[in-house]
């Protein structure tokens, strides 16, 4: 049940490096690398936080692996 | 029937173990004049040439830190906001150089203890002034690799030369950087456990051949229980609702 993420393809479309996404949402950009990378799964507030900067939900940024299967 | 194998691995690991702990043990009995006389020149050597070995040892280890300092301050003046490849490269280079000076600095209180061994017959004064040089090259070194930390982040807070450092550097850290300290901290107790009790079989073993004294073990369990009340005083107060993760 790996979390997959499109944080990547939104931070390009809305032409922000790391740093600026992480400074948007309060967090560093080891952090939003990490989370890039797959290697670590935000908490629920960053989560939130990250999909208001884009306009999103939080569903549409975030794909559950096994969700993607079904 | 998992529980049993479990249980059934544990007790056939501890009989093995305890059997070779005792063959060990008598191989050790019965080689005890030759690694008796290798401790005693193994000690006398270093006792010896203590000042020669810490000059040799701090002094290379000097040369590095400055050689990795100078390189990552100049990478760091050719800092490119968009390159994250170059966050990355950063990230490794001081990541390798704290904990470097920190093993310097351990190092030196090391050696300086070493010297004080025989303080009473011919203490040099060159020992203390190679230990205090050393403890200010790595205090100074700490503190500007902590501020070309905060150069590549901004956000990050502390000064190393406060006593609050270690809170106030925690607090300014995000919850994935937070995550990482969790992770590496939770490493870093389940290796403390093996080592003290890797230590505790080390010394047993050294005791058998050669007087050590008491304190290896009172120091040996003390911290060992420290450690252990630490974890689980923490673990406790963290479980009634202080974990503050939810501000």
């Amino acid at each position: 049940m790996a979390l997959e993420n499109r944080l990547k393809e939104y931070r390009a479309r809305n032409n922000l490096n790391q740093s600026d996404l992480g400074k948007l949402v309060g967090a560093s950009r080891q952090t939003i690398s990490l989370i890039e990378r797959g290697d670590y799964s935000p908490s629920v507030v960053l989560a939130l936080k990250i999909a208001k900067v884009f306009g999103t939900t939080v569903e549409s940024l975030f794909i559950i692996e096994e969700e993607k299967t079904l | 029937m998992k529980k049993l194998n479990v249980t059934a691995k544990f007790f056939v690991i501890m009989i093995i173990s305890g059997i070779f702990g005792g063959i060990l043990g008598g191989t050790l009995s019965m080689g005890e004049a030759a690694i008796t006389g290798f401790f005693i020149k193994l000690e006398a050597f270093i006792l010896n040439y203590n000042l020669i070995i810490q000059s040799v040892i701090l002094g290379i280890s000097a040369l590095i830190i400055i050689i990795l300092y100078v390189t990552a301050k100049i990478k760091l003046s050719q800092l490119k906001e968009d390159d994250e490849a170059f966050f990355d490269g950063m990230d490794r280079r001081l990541n390798f150089l704290l904990p470097f000076i920190s093993v310097d600095m351990i190092f030196s209180f090391c050696f300086f203890g070493v010297s004080i061994i025989s303080f009473a017959e011919k203490f040099s004064p060159w020992a203390l002034i190679i230990f205090l040089a050393n403890i200010a090259f790595t205090l100074i070194m700490i503190t500007k690799v902590i501020k070309l930390t905060k150069v590549l982040y901004p956000e990050k807070k502390g000064n190393p030369l406060d006593f609050n450092f270690d809170k106030v550097w925690i607090e300014s850290c995000d919850e994935a950087e937070k995550y990482v300290v969790y992770k590496a901290s939770y490493k870093c107790y389940q290796f403390m456990n093996y080592a003290y009790s890797s230590a505790m079989v080390v010394s047993l073993l050294i005791s058998i051949i050669i007087n050590i004294g008491i304190y290896p073990y009172l120091l040996l369990g003390f911290l060992w229980i420290a450690q252990t009340l630490a974890y689980s005083v923490n673990a406790t107060k963290y479980q009634h609702g202080q974990l503050e993760n939810a501000r």
